[in-house]
C-alpha cells in the first residue's frame, strides 16, 4: 500500500517531473491497486457467440456498470434553439449531458444524491425532462427527427438495467490496436502550429468528445453487394455504441466535470448516400480499407486530402469545431451479418488507430456478436485515446508506452508488473480499466488530488498596470493575462501539441487585501485556456497593493496571485529629492535613484526644487516659476540692483545708502510729478494722472509717447517692453500718487 | 491708500489691467447695515443741475460705511469730457476713507473705454482724498447725456460711530478736463453733501 510519505512525495514532486516520474508513479500506484475493484460484470459467464442473432431493440445486454441509484434522464431541447448555447446554459447550471444528440437533446446520467427534480429545476425555459421517456403526444417532437428518435431509443436502451453483460469469448481481438502509419504521425520535433493543433483530436479521454458513427453501405457498383442494413440492425449498433461510451464514462472516477461526454452524429448508409461505397467492405482485408473509406470521406467533402488519415483528422477537426467539443473521432461499422465469419478477409473484425482518427468494427464482430459490440467498442475507443493492447496475441510488451502523460504498458499479458482484468484485454471479463490503461487515456492521478494528470496544472495570473504615469489622476486601469497552462504532451505517437482543455473561468482582483471583485474578460467571456482581462481602480493617496487571481473551470485558484503595487516612483536624476514628472515606475519598494514626489521643475539642476529658498543666483530655486529676474533690464539681477524698478545700469548711489540715486524719494517724486500747473505743483494728483493717462500704452515713436512718463527709464534700444509706458511705470506712479515732497 | 483702475485696448497695456484688477477693491465692504437700533449714519444731499458736478448720497454698505457718488448733471454742454480731478475734503476726526473703495462710474466708459482711476489720501492731510479719473488714449471725450451722470464712487466710514452733527464733505481742486487736457469751464463743482451720525 502506498503510505502517507509516498503520497506526499508524489504530490510534491510530480507536478514538474518528467515522464519517468509518471511511470514511477504508475508503478507505485500498482501497489495500491493490485487488488482490483470488484468488476461489474460476471467474468464466469460462458461465451455466447451472437453472430447469428438478429437483434431486437432494446438490446437485452446492458449496463452492468450502472448503480441502482442512477437515473437516465432525457432532456429535450426547445425546437429551433441554438443548441450549443442551450447546452452551455445547462452546464452553467450544473447539468452535464453525457450523451448529446444535436439538435434534439441529450441524456443526463444523474449523479448519486441528485434526482430528476435537480435537473428539471435547472434546464433552460422550453426544455423538457423525462425520466422514463416521453409517450404519446409528448414524444411527437422527438419522433419527428432522426436524432430525436435515436435519443428516445438510447434512453430506453440505457434504462434496461437488469441484464448482465455477456463475457468476452475466448478468442482475442486479433491485433486490433494499430499504430498510425509513420507518414501520418506528427513530427515529434516540430512545433505545435495551428495545423498540428487541429490534428490533435484525441489527446486524452476527458471532457467532451464528438463521435461520428458511419454505417457503411455498398452500392454494388464495383463488386457484388452482399450486405444490406436494416433499421433494427442500425438501432442495435447505435445502442451498443452508446452503451459502450456510457460505460467508459462510468469507469471514470475523478473530478466529475471532466467525465467523458459524447456528442453523436450518425451516418446510415441505408438512407444517407454519403455513407455509401462502391465496394462491399467486409469482402476486403483491412489493408484495403482505403478503397471504401476514401470514397466515404470524399463524399463527406474531403476529396483534396491526400490520405484517409488526413481526411479523418480533417473530418474530426471540423466536427469538433462545429460541436464545440474538445475531441472527435469516427467509428466505421461494416455490415457483416451475412458474412461467414463476421470478419474481414484477413480475419480482423475490429481495429483502431492509436490516437485516432478512426476505428472500424463489423456488425457481428466475429464470434463476439452484436451483443458484445459494446465491449469491442469501448476497447477500440480507448485505442483512439492512446491506450495500448494488453492481450498476449497483440505482442504487447511491458516497456512500451503511450498517453499524453506517458505510461508504461505494465498490465500487458507478458509477465509485467500487473496482471489484472482490463478493457484492453480480451479474454476475460473486461469491465474495468486497469491503472496503466487509465494513465494512457489520461485518467492517471499521480498525486491523488482527484485531478487527472494531463490537466493537473492550476491557473496562473499575470498583471501589469496600463497607465505609464497617472500622476494627477487617481484612476488606474490594469491589464493582465490568465492562463490555464498546458502540461507537455509526452505521447510517443503525437508529441507535438500541448493541450489543456480546462479553461480559465474567471479572474478576481482586490485592493489592499480587501474583498475580491470580478475582472472583465478582454474578449467578453472567460472560456479558453488563455484569457486577457482588465479592471479599473480608483486609488486614494498612498501605497496600494493590487492582487489578481485566476480560477479555472475546476474551481482551482491560482495559489500565487499576481500582485502589483500602485506606489509610483519617479526618476531623480539630480538627486535633490524631487523626481521628474512623466517618469513613473510602479513598485512596492522604492527603487534606487527614484523618489516618490514628481514635482521637480528641473531634474538636471540640484539647486532647483520645490521649497528650496531663493538665493541670488539667477535660478528659480523654489520652482515657483519666478526666478531672480531683472525687471528693469539694466543687466543687474533684482536681488543685486540698488533700484530694481528703474533702469540704472550705472548703479549710481551718491549717498552710499544702498539705494540708487534714481530710487531716492525725492527723485521718484520729481519723476512722478508730471504736472506742475496750479494746485498740482507740489503734489502728485489727478493732473499728473491725466498726463500719465494720455501717454499710457504709448511706445517710443508713438505721437502720444512722452519720455517723462517712462518712469522706469528703460531705454528704447533695449527693445524691452519697459521702453513703453506700461505697468511698471504705472506702479512707480501710483506708489507716489497723493504724495507731496 | 491708492486706488487705480483702468483698462486699455492696446496690448501691452492690457497687462496693466490684469495686474491692477487684483488690487482694486470696488466694494466698501460688507452688505446691508444701517439698522434702526443704534446710531444712524445719515447723509443729506440734493439733486444736481446740468453741467454741475456734486457728491450725492449712495447706499449704506455696512454699519457706518456709506457710498458717495460723484455725479454730473446733464445733459452736459460739453461733449469732450476726458476726465476729472478733484480733492474730497472731509472731517478726518469723524470720517475716514475706506481704502480701495474708489471705482469708476459709467460716464467715462460709455464707449467701452476703461478709464484710469487713482484715489489716495494726501500724504500731508488725512482728510483729503485726492482723486483722478481719466480716459486713456482716446481721441475725444464724452458727453453726459442723462440728467445725472455717474462719474465715480467711493466710501466713507464714520470712524467711531459716535454721534456728530452734519459735516459738509467738500470738493476742492476740482476740474473736468477735455481731450486737450484743458479744464472745461462750463462744468462747475458744488459742495452740498452732509454726513452725520444721529
Amino acid at each position: 500500500m502506498i503510505n502517507e510519505f509516498q503520497r506526499l512525495r508524489l504530490k510534491q514532486g510530480c507536478r514538474r517531473l518528467s515522464r519517468e516520474c509518471r511511470i514511477f508513479v504508475g508503478i507505485v500506484a500498482v501497489s495500491l491497486l493490485l487488488a482490483p475493484p470488484a468488476a461489474g460484470g460476471n467474468g464466469s459467464l460462458p461465451p455466447s457467440p451472437g453472430a447469428d442473432s438478429q437483434p431486437s431493440a432494446p438490446d437485452p445486454s446492458q449496463n452492468e456498470q450502472k448503480s441502482p441509484q442512477e437515473l437516465v434522464l432525457l432532456v429535450e431541447a426547445p425546437r429551433g434553439v441554438n443548441f450549443e448555447k442551450w447546452q452551455a446554459a445547462l452546464e452553467e447550471h450544473g447539468v452535464q449531458l453525457r450523451h448529446v444528440f444535436p439538435p434534439a437533446g441529450g441524456l443526463v446520467i444523474v449523479e448519486e444524491g441528485q434526482g430528476a427534480a435537480f435537473v428539471e429545476s435547472r434546464v433552460p425555459p422550453g426544455s423538457r425532462v423525462y425520466s422514463e421517456g416521453p409517450i404519446g403526444t409528448d414524444a411527437e417532437g422527438l419522433q419527428a427527427s432522426r436524432e430525436g428518435r435515436i435519443l428516445l431509443r438510447a434512453q430506453l436502451s440505457l434504462l434496461a438495467r437488469d441484464q448482465l453483460e455477456q463475457a468476452a469469448p475466448p478468442h482475442p481481438l486479433a491485433g486490433d490496436g494499430l499504430a498510425p502509419p509513420p507518414e501520418n504521425r506528427m513530427d515529434s520535433l516540430g512545433s505545435c502550429d495551428a495545423y498540428s493543433q487541429y490534428r490533435t483530436t484525441s489527446a486524452y479521454l476527458l471532457g467532451r468528445s464528438s463521435v461520428n458513427v458511419i454505417l457503411t453501405e455498398s452500392t454494388g457498383a464495383a463488386e457484388s453487394n452482399s450486405e444490406n442494413w436494416t433499421s433494427n440492425q442500425e438501432e442495435a449498433v447505435y445502442n451498443k455504441i452508446i452503451q459502450a461510451l456510457n460505460q467508459l464514462s462510468a469507469f471514470y472516477n475523478l473530478t466529475s466535470t471532466l467525465r467523458p461526454t459524447w456528442t453523436y452524429h450518425f451516418y446510415f448508409g441505408r438512407t444517407d448516400a454519403r455513407a455509401r461505397t462502391e465496394y462491399e467492405p467486409i469482402q476486403h482485408p483491412y489493408g484495403e480499407e482505403s478503397l471504401w473509406i476514401r470514397q466515404i470521406f470524399d463524399q463527406l467533402g474531403y476529396q483534396t486530402d491526400p490520405s484517409i488519415f488526413e481526411q479523418g483528422f480533417h473530418f474530426a477537426g471540423d466536427t469538433r469545431s462545429t460541436d464545440g467539443t474538445s475531441w472527435a473521432f469516427t467509428i466505421f461499422v461494416v455490415n457483416s451479418y451475412k458474412d461467414t465469419d463476421g470478419s474481414f478477409s484477413d480475419e480482423k473484425f475490429a481495429y483502431a488507430y492509436i490516437g485516432g482518427p478512426f476505428l472500424v468494427m463489423t456488425y457481428d464482430n466475429d464470434g463476439w456478436g452484436i451483443a458484445r459490440m459494446n465491449i469491442v467498442a469501448r476497447h477500440e475507443v480507448s485505442h483512439i485515446f492512446n491506450a495500448r493492447d494488453e492481450y498476449w496475441e497483440s505482442q504487447c510488451n511491458c516497456l512500451e508506452s503511450s498517453g499524453y502523460v506517458r505510461y508504461l504498458n505494465q498490465n500487458c499479458e507478458s509477465g509485467c508488473l500487473l496482471d489484472v482484468p482490463c478493457i484492453m484485454r480480451s479474454r476475460e471479463d473486461s469491465s474495468t480499466v486497469c491503472p496503466f490503461t487509465r494513465g494512457m487515456i489520461g485518467w492517471g492521478d499521480s498525486d491523488a488530488d482527484g485531478i487527472p494528470d494531463p490537466v493537473d496544472a492550476g491557473p496562473e495570473t499575470e498583471l501589469s498596470p496600463v497607465n505609464s504615469d497617472p500622476y494627477g489622476s487617481s484612476s488606474l486601469t490594469f491589464l493582465g493575462k490568465a492562463t490555464s497552462p498546458s502540461l507537455p504532451n509526452e505521447n510517443p505517437f503525437w508529441y507535438t501539441c500541448d493541450i489543456n482543455i480546462v479553461p480559465v473561468k474567471k479572474v478576481d482582483f482586490r485592493l489592499d487585501g480587501g474583498s475580491w471583485r470580478a475582472a472583465t474578460a478582454s474578449d467578453g467571456a472567460f472560456n479558453s485556456s488563455e484569457e486577457g482581462f482588465r479592471f479599473a481602480l480608483t486609488l486614494g493617496a498612498g501605497n496600494h497593493t493590487i492582487d489578481a487571481r485566476a480560477a479555472d473551470s475546476l474551481g482551482r485558484l491560482d495559489p500565487t496571485p499576481a500582485a502589483v503595487c500602485s506606489s509610483r516612483w519617479y526618476m531623480d536624476a539630480d538627486a535633490d529629492g524631487f523626481g521628474a514628472p512623466g517618469t513613473a515606475v510602479l513598485a512596492c519598494e522604492q527603487p534606487a535613484g527614484l523618489v516618490a514626489v514628481p514635482t521637480d521643475c528641473d531634474d538636471g539642476d540640484p539647486l532647483r526644487f520645490p521649497g528650496n529658498p531663493e538665493v541670488c543666483d539667477s535660478r528659480d530655486n523654489d520652482c515657483d516659476g519666478v526666478g531672480e529676474g531683472d525687471a528693469d533690464f539694466d543687466a543687474r539681477l533684482d536681488c543685486l540692483d540698488d533700484c530694481p524698478e528703474i533702469w540704472n545700469s550705472d548703479q549710481l548711489d551718491s549717498d552710499g545708502d544702498g539705494i540708487g540715486d534714481v530710487c531716492e524719494k525725492d527723485a521718484l517724486f520729481a519723476a512722478a510729478n508730471l504736472s506742475v500747473a496750479g494746485f498740482s505743483l507740489n503734489r502728485i494728483d489727478g493732473r499728473d494722472l491725466a498726463v500719465f493717462a494720455s501717454a499710457l500704452g504709448a511706445c517710443p515713436g508713438d505721437p502720444s509717447f512722452q519720455p517723462s512718463v517712462n518712469l522706469d527709464r528703460v531705454p528704447e534700444f533695449l527693445g524691452a517692453p519697459g521702453a513703453c509706458v506700461g505697468l511698471s511705470d504705472f506702479r512707480i506712479f501710483m506708489n507716489h500718487f497723493g504724495s507731496t515732497p | 491708500m491708492r486706488d487705480y483702475f483702468r483698462a486699455c485696448r492696446s496690448s501691452h497695456v492690457g497687462a496693466i489691467v490684469l495686474a491692477v484688477a487684483g488690487w482694486t477693491a470696488l466694494s466698501c465692504g460688507g452688505g446691508g447695515g444701517g439698522g434702526d437700533d443704534g446710531p444712524s449714519f445719515r447723509c443729506q444731499d440734493s439733486a444736481v443741475a446740468a453741467d454741475a458736478a456734486a457728491l450725492r448720497c449712495g447706499q449704506i454698505r455696512s454699519t457706518g460705511v456709506r457710498v458717495l457718488r460723484l455725479v454730473l448733471g446733464g445733459p452736459t454742454s460739453s461733449s469732450d469730457i476726458m476726465g476729472f480731478n478733484l480733492d474730497v475734503v472731509f472731517d478726518s476726526t469723524v470720517l475716514e476713507y475706506v481704502a480701495g473703495s474708489a471705482s469708476g462710474g459709467t460716464l467715462l466708459n460709455q464707449d467701452g473705454d476703461d478709464p484710469l482711476l487713482a484715489a489716495a489720501l494726501s500724504g500731508s492731510d488725512p482728510g483729503r482724498l485726492i482723486v483722478g479719473i481719466h480716459r486713456t488714449n482716446q481721441p475725444a471725450g464724452v458727453q453726459g447725456a442723462g440728467t445725472e451722470n455717474w462719474v465715480l464712487e467711493f466710501c466713507l466710514r464714520a470712524s467711531m460711530m459716535t454721534k456728530f452733527d452734519p459735516s459738509l464733505v467738500k470738493i476742492e481742486n476740482a476740474e473736468a478736463v477735455d481731450s486737450l487736457g484743458q479744464p472745461i469751464a462750463g462744468i462747475a463743482f458744488s459742495d452740498q453733501l452732509l454726513l452725520s451720525v444721529q
